[in-house]
Parts: structure tokens; C-alpha cells; sequence
């Protein structure tokens, strides 16, 4: 969530034109404000707002919204239908660590609302996001028992959809530099993030081993059977890494480059390679498969300081001080998987952007 | 063998020194010399006027010869390293008044560069005479802490010629995002020639969380359903890499005055300079200086240092 809240600001800053707070006090400031934020969207703008309770915004929100998309008339109504579940997607950004959970009330509700129209690429390409928004939380529970289930029947043709059962699990979205070498630690660990701060549902060892080779198995077949095989075969690779089993998880990920051209999957293979040669206590190695993923991405800067870090250790200053300088002073092409580590976060930036393009008028 | 190529060769050799060291055991004298940035304080106050003569130098245990001994007049580069996460954002005003008057401290001749951090880091000021350093006007609060990231980009590189080399790290934040590993930096530490110190601005000691690395975790209620919480722990490597290159953490005053207290010991400092003799090439080289003077001193240098097969170092 902070990952994605400061990438919101960054990309505000590009390309907005106001800030505007939504913090008023009385009931009629605080919705002429939030009347303020729509009609902006329809200007093309993204403001960058905050606000002083998400759960006053939510209530806000919704009191303003239908209202608002009535007064709009028929011609306008589906656009403001969706700037308003627009609005809801963007609060749930914003929130803050303890805020999840009226985020997920925001997205439910914005989910809700979507479904009382028909089903549009503005609604696909919603879902898609605040499915990516969930997964970078963890909350596999609120994604998989409510939200996917939702998209899934609003598109049932959609592959990515039925996919994002299983990429949604807790233990598919998360990257750590070092692996946890075990199910139960991987499992604990991962729902140790779940939406009640800092308190999870434990797992016992046979438990958390019986769950990932359950997910291993979906996977697997994901691979054979769908047009999701590519980001199948990563995150199979990836799980392997971070449970340790580092030469399985190389023939996956080495799989992965060989089906997809996509910069992002191939960026995160090459990334994952060289963490994984790490614990092999295999410097070199590592350092050619973070040069992998720096071809893929000079900005990038999980991969730059990696090769970076190796060839100093290797005795190659030089060539460390210019991978450094490369990344400072290029602009990136993607989003660092490091930073957006789960199975439906690449492209968040540009679909961010992609998708408050589609509400203007 | 000129600088650049004895670095590479001794680095090549330092990854994989340790093991390798252990049967290395050639004994011979080296051509190679090895520099050592070395502060003296008593009480509080910096000890100016030494000669080689002052100090005891042992590497591995045997003592060196100092061949020669400099002090204020080195140029210094200096790189800053602000921690703009969430967990400073109070501190991020403050921060850039602090900047502005810390460049204002250095001389013509020194160099800063300025590097802030939250989930990334970010070059605000490369590396140039303090008088370019604009005002910083440009920080704004991020989220996550990538806070051995940002200390390692300034560990990483060739010492350049003829400076020395000051890191000034400003954060009390949680370790939370970094790619860089806590051992990965450590050994970045070891390879350097810059010393490092760590300024919290709370008083606050940096602190880690990361599930995998995070050890402190308390069972709340058994069961079926079992609640966990986690706490994040005090930050070990983070110290570590500070000792590792003579330099000292600081606990919670002012920024200025912190980085005040800081340049003027690092400059009233002394670089001795020693061709190591009688010693295993290879490896790990332990590190120990004394001052022979009577008095009690503190003398803070880099613990140690890592050489190749020709015993040239990093």
C-alpha cells in the first residue's frame, strides 16, 4: 500500500495540476469537495488528495456519489459511475497501513457500484487494479472470497480472472532477499501481513506444507492449461526461491525468459535468478543474471544495486560506480518488481494512468 | 602497477578471500601500501599534532612501520544520507534547513554529495563543491525504508586519489524494502575506505523488519488459531558496517551539531600510511592502532581490511 501510495504521488506530481485536501469539517464542505475531486476527473486531472479519515471519505463518497451520477444525466451516466468507483479505487490507495480494512470497504463498495451497470473495459481494467492492490497487501482472504469472484463473473471468458484465483494466494506475492527455505516460515510470514496489523493466523508445518504444494499444483496446471502459462511458470519459479529450492526454481524462471518477452517478467526472472545464485554462494553467476536484468531496465534499482554491490565484492569499482550512475540518471521503462512484487502488479503505473484516461469527457 | 589495477586485483581476489586465506600462509613483505583514516580524541576534544612516531600499528598482529601520517589538509568528499520515509517525515523540514548548513561547513576544496531514501533511493545532489548544492527544496516523504541501500550506494565505488572519503547517514527509520542484504553490507563496509557514522535524529536506534530475517516473533494464544506478533528488532548489521569503517553512531541532538562534531573529528583526523610486512597477503588483514603518548586516548580506525593474492587492496 505505501509502496503504491508514494508511486501515486510521483506520478501526481507528474502530470496534475491541483491538490486539493479533502479534510473539510462540515458536512457540506466536505461534499463540495468531494464533488470537487469528481468533476476533476473529468478534466483529465489526477489529483493527488488525502485524507484526514478514510472512513469519513468512504462515507462521503458514497452519500455524494450516486447523486452526483444522477445529476449527470443519461448521456454522462456510465462515465460518472465510473469516476465515482474511480474515487473509491484511489482512497483505497492512499490509505494508510492501518487503513486496509475501509479500504477493502471502499473497493467492495466501488466494486458494487460498477455491477450496477454493464460490464465495460473500464470495469475490467478496475478490477484488475484493485486486485493488484490486494495482492500487494496479502489479502488473499478479501480477494479470493469476495473480489475475484466478483470479476470472475462479470468476465467468465477472461483468463486472467480465473488466473487470479490463484495468483492472489498469499504466498505468490511477496519477494524477500533472502528465501525462507521453508513452507511454514514462507506461509507465517506472508499472512503476517494480512489486514489485522501485525497479527496473523498461524500455520503448522504440515498445514503450510500441504498449501503450497497445493499451490504448486494449481500452478502447474495453470501452465499446461491457460493462456497464463508465462506468469505461471515465474511465479512457480519464484515460490521456489523463496522456499529454497534454488535449482528448481532456476529451470522455472529460465522456462519463464524462454516463453515471455515481457519486460517486466523478464526483468523479475533475471532478478530472482541472481538472488538465487546468491544463496548458492555463486557471486559471479549472480552478478551475469542482475547484468540480465539491468539490460532489461537500467533505472531499475533492485537489479542496478545488486550488480553494483557485486562487482565492488568482485573488485570492480569502476564498473559498479557506472551501474549506480546509469540508474540515477535513466528513467525507467517499468515498474521494479522489487518494489511491486505480486502476480498482477506489472504496468501499475502506466494502467494507473491508463485508467483515469478512460474517465475523461 | 598503477592505482585502479591494484584495486581490481586485490578485489577480484577479496571475494572470495576468506576461505582461500586460511591456507594462504605466505609471509612475505608487499609493495602495496594501505591507508587508514584514524581519529584521536580525549574527552571530547580532538588530538591535533600527532606524528608517525605517536602511533602503534599492527596488522594482524604485527606491527607496521608508518611511513607517513596526514591530517586536515586532505580534501574530503562527503556524502549525505537522508532518510525521508514515513518514519522521519516530521523531520524532513528540519532536514532541509540541516542540509544547507552542513554544505556551508565544508571547504572549497571538499566535495558533497546528497542521497535521500524511503522505499528507493534517490541522487538529489551528485557529487560536486558545496557551494553548487542548491536549496533543498525537493524532499518530500516517502513509505518503506530501504535503509541499507541507501548506505551502501556510497560505500560502493573506487576511493578516489588523493581524498578521503566522510558518509554521514541521518535516519532512526525501520529496514524494511532493501535489496541489499545486512551481510552484503557489512562486507561493503569492509571494503571501504570511507568511514561511515550514523546519526539518529530521535535517539531512536534503526531498527529492522523483515519476516525472514526477523527472528523476534511471540506466540499471543495457542490453538487452532494461533496469533503472532511480530516486533521488529534492533538492527544489528546496520552497526556493524558503522565499526567496521571507524566510524560511530550518534544518538539524538541536533542534526548540525552532530554533523558538526562529526566533520571536525573526521577532519582533525590523521590517514596513516604503512606497507604491510610479515603478514598473509591474502584475506582478511585485522587491523589495530594505539597511541603511544601518555594519556588516555580513543582512537577510532576501520577494523580491518580485505587484500588479494598480491596483497594489494582495495
Amino acid at each position: 500500500m505505501k509502496r503504491l501510495r508514494w508511486c501515486c504521488a510521483l506520478f501526481a506530481a507528474a502530470t496534475t495540476i491541483a491538490l486539493m485536501p479533502v479534510r473539510a469539517q462540515s458536512p457540506q464542505t466536505r461534499s463540495a469537495a468531494i464533488i470537487q475531486l469528481l468533476e476533476s476527473y473529468g478534466g483529465g486531472l489526477y489529483p493527488s488528495f488525502k485524507v484526514a479519515s478514510l472512513g469519513q471519505f468512504r462515507s462521503d463518497l458514497q452519500n455524494v456519489g450516486k447523486p452526483w451520477v444522477l445529476a449527470g444525466g443519461e448521456a454522462d451516466r456510465e462515465r460518472r459511475r465510473q469516476v465515482v468507483a474511480l474515487a473509491a479505487l484511489d482512497g483505497a490507495i492512499i490509505a494508510g497501513p492501518n487503513d486496509w480494512g475501509t479500504a477493502r470497504q471502499l473497493l467492495e463498495w466501488g466494486c458494487a457500484y460498477l455491477r450496477e451497470g454493464t460490464p465495460t473495459a473500464f470495469e475490467r481494467e478496475w478490477l484488475r487494479l484493485s486486485i493488484a492492490l490486494s495482492q500487494l497487501q496479502l489479502d488473499e482472504l478479501y480477494l479470493v472470497d469476495d473480489h475475484v469472484k466478483h470479476a470472475d463473473a462479470r468476465f467468465p471468458q477472461d483468463p486472467e480472472f480465473a488466473a487470479a484465483k490463484i495468483f492472489s494466494r498469499y504466498e505468490l506475492n511477496r519477494l524477500t532477499r533472502r528465501p525462507f527455505r521453508s513452507a511454514v516460515e514462507l506461509m507465517r510470514a506472508s499472512v503476517s501481513s494480512s489486514p489485522i496489523p501485525g497479527i496473523t493466523l498461524d500455520f503448522s508445518q504440515g498445514a503450510a506444507t500441504q498449501r503450497v504444494r497445493d499451490t504448486i499444483t494449481q500452478l502447474e496446471r495453470l501452465a499446461r492449461e491457460s493462456t497464463q502459462r508465462p506468469r505461471a511458470v515465474l511465479r512457480l519459479g519464484v515460490l521456489e526461491y523463496e522456499l529454497g529450492e534454488i535449482a528448481a526454481s532456476r529451470g522455472h524462471l529460465t522456462a519463464a525468459l524462454d516463453s515471455s518477452t515481457d519486460a517486466f517478467d523478464r526483468y523479475l526472472a533475471y532478478l530472482v535468478i541472481g538472488l538465487g545464485f546468491d544463496v548458492e554462494r555463486r557471486p559471479a553467476d549472480a552478478a551475469g543474471a542482475f547484468a540480465n536484468a539491468v539490460s532489461v531496465d537500467p533505472a531499475l534499482q533492485s537489479g542496478a544495486l545488486q550488480l553494483a554491490a557485486h562487482y565492488q565484492l568482485l573488485g570492480r569499482p569502476d564498473d559498479a560506480s557506472a551501474v549506480l550512475d546509469a540508474a540515477f540518471r535513466s528513467q525507467s521503462t517499468i515498474d521494479d518488481p522489487w518494489q511491486y512484487p505480486c502476480a498482477h502488479c506489472n504496468g501499475w503505473n502506466r494502467r494507473i494512468a491508463a485508467v483515469h484516461a478512460m474517465v475523461r469527457r | 602497477m598503477n592505482t585502479r589495477r591494484l584495486r581490481v586485483a586485490l578485489a577480484i581476489a577479496a571475494v572470495s578471500a576468506l576461505p582461500w586465506a586460511l591456507r594462504a600462509q605466505v609471509y612475505r613483505s608487499t609493495t602495496t601500501a594501505v591507508s587508514v583514516n584514524v581519529s584521536v580524541s580525549s574527552g571530547n576534544t580532538p588530538v591535533l599534532g600527532l606524528t608517525a612516531a605517536d602511533f602503534v600499528l599492527t596488522d594482524q598482529r604485527m606491527r607496521q612501520t608508518v611511513t607517513s601520517v596526514s591530517s586536515g589538509e586532505v580534501p574530503i568528499d562527503v556524502s549525505l544520507v537522508v532518510d525521508v520515509s514515513g518514519s522521519t517525515e516530521s523531520e524532513i523540514r528540519r532536514f532541509q534547513s540541516a542540509v544547507t548548513a552542513m554544505a556551508e561547513m565544508l571547504r572549497p576544496i571538499d566535495r558533497v554529495r546528497l542521497l535521500v531514501f524511503s522505499s528507493e533511493v534517490r541522487e538529489l545532489f551528485a557529487l560536486s563543491t558545496a557551494s553548487a548544492l542548491p536549496p533543498v527544496d525537493r524532499l518530500a516523504a516517502g513509505s518503506l525504508s530501504s535503509i541499507y541501500d541507501a548506505v551502501a550506494v556510497p560505500l560502493v565505488g573506487a576511493a578516489p586519489v588523493g581524498r578521503r572519503h566522510l558518509i554521514v547517514a541521518f535516519t532512526d527509520g525501520i529496514e524494511n524494502r532493501s535489496v541489499i542484504n545486512g551481510d552484503q553490507l557489512v562486507a561493503l563496509a569492509q571494503r571501504s575506505d570511507a568511514v561511515l557514522h550514523l546519526v539518529s535524529p530521535s535517539g531512536r536506534l534503526p531498527s529492522i523488519q523483515e519476516p525472514n530475517e526477523a527472528t523476534d516473533m511471540r506466540t499471543l494464544a495457542t490453538g487452532n488459531m494461533q496469533a503472532l506478533v511480530t516486533s521488529p528488532p534492533r538492527e544489528p548489521r546496520l552497526s556493524q558496517a558503522v565499526d567496521a569503517t571507524g566510524g560511530s553512531i550518534h544518538l539524538g541532538s541536533s542534526m548540525v551539531n552532530d554533523f558538526r562534531k562529526i566533520l571536525e573529528t573526521f577532519r582533525s583526523g590523521y590517514v596513516l600510511t604503512f606497507r604491510p610486512t610479515g603478514v598473509a597477503m591474502q584475506g582478511w588483514h585485522e587491523l589495530s592502532v594505539e597511541v603511544t603518548r601518555p594519556g588516555r586516548y580513543r582512537v577510532q580506525a576501520r577494523r580491518g581490511y580485505f587484500a588479494g593474492p598480491d596483497g594489494n587492496r582495495p
